[in-house]
């Protein structure tokens, strides 16, 4: 019974997560809940014979993925574009659909009498055995993917001739500001104070 | 009574409801449209994995770590676009995305 009541206490806190990522105004906000999120579902994981599972999404997921956005966000100022993430007239709309579909779930889940499972053995070794025997093609093509999204992202963001960095507009009116005392300085004429 | 697979797989509904309609009604911001899809596959996860226990199989398992790894490079090229976006614009507003729109 308490695993049960931990096991939905879980659940609920991964979707009012996922809520809470999507409602606040300010990004960093978001991405710290989108993280909150990770964590909870790891521990459904967890709950669900998967550790390994949970150890990836955390690593991978809570460690990398969350820290890239964050690091994103910190790279660029967004106090300027900083805006509801969600307009609030949506949310009660979205509320009661979303209340409804859940419900007609739970009911279909109601009627359903399924018998407890347990997997038989989930261990490391078992999985690794089907990843590289099974699965050893599919394992290949996933490594491909991930190579060519690096490409794809270094060919993407680096400057080229084609693609020159173009300077934010605080950077440009420095810029300005910066040739125009370079101008007084070269002019002796204008540079003198009346 | 129901089984843990049963409420995971409410679970992973209801994540991936959240995620689809922040996706939809989402007028803001275009990291917001990342964190919707991440969500998303998250909600993907959790169903994936809610399926392997009500089966006893590993195959969940399996395709949950594909689906990790597949979500891990979404949002890598998607930050991507997301730096180019602003290099190009100057902005990220959903609203002002009209080059397309034809």
């Amino acid at each position: 019974m308490a695993d049960t009541v931990l096991f939905v206490f879980f659940a609920v806190m991964s979707c009012s997560f996922g809520i809470m990522a999507l409602s606040v105004k300010n990004p960093v906000h978001a991405v710290l809940s989108l993280l909150g999120a990770f964590v909870q579902v790891a521990a459904l994981f967890i709950m669900m014979n998967a550790s390994f599972l949970a150890m990836v999404l955390l690593l991978v997921h809570g460690g990398g993925l969350a820290v890239l956005f964050l690091f994103m966000l910190i790279m660029y100022d967004f106090k300027k574009e900083v805006q509801p993430l969600v307009k609030k007239r949506y949310l009660s709309f979205v509320s009661v659909l979303m209340v409804t579909v859940l419900s007609l779930l739970f009911h279909l889940f109601e009627k359903l009498d399924f018998s407890v499972h347990t997997l038989p053995a989930e261990d490391v070794k078992e999985l690794g055995r089907l990843l590289f025997t099974d699965y050893l093609p599919v394992l290949e093509v996933m490594g491909l993917c991930l190579f060519v999204a690096m490409l794809g992202i270094m060919a993407l963001v680096l400057p080229s001739r084609s693609n020159p960095p173009v300077p934010l507009p605080e950077q440009r009116g420095a810029e300005r500001s910066f040739k125009t005392e370079l101008t007084l300085h070269s002019n002796p004429e204008q540079g003198v104070a009346p | 009574m129901m089984t843990y697979a049963d409420m995971g797989i409410l679970c992973g509904a209801a994540l991936f409801l959240i995620g689809t309609s922040g996706f939809l009604i989402n007028r803001g911001h275009f990291l917001a449209l990342l964190i919707a899809l991440e969500i998303m596959l998250l909600g993907c996860a959790v169903s994936l994995v809610s399926f392997a226990l009500e089966n006893t199989v590993s195959t969940g398992h399996i395709a949950t770590l594909f689906l990790l790894a597949v979500s891990a490079v979404e949002a890598a090229v998607g930050l991507s676009l997301f730096l180019i976006y602003r290099r190009t614009h100057g902005n990220l507003s959903i609203t002002l995305m009209r080059k397309t729109k034809g």
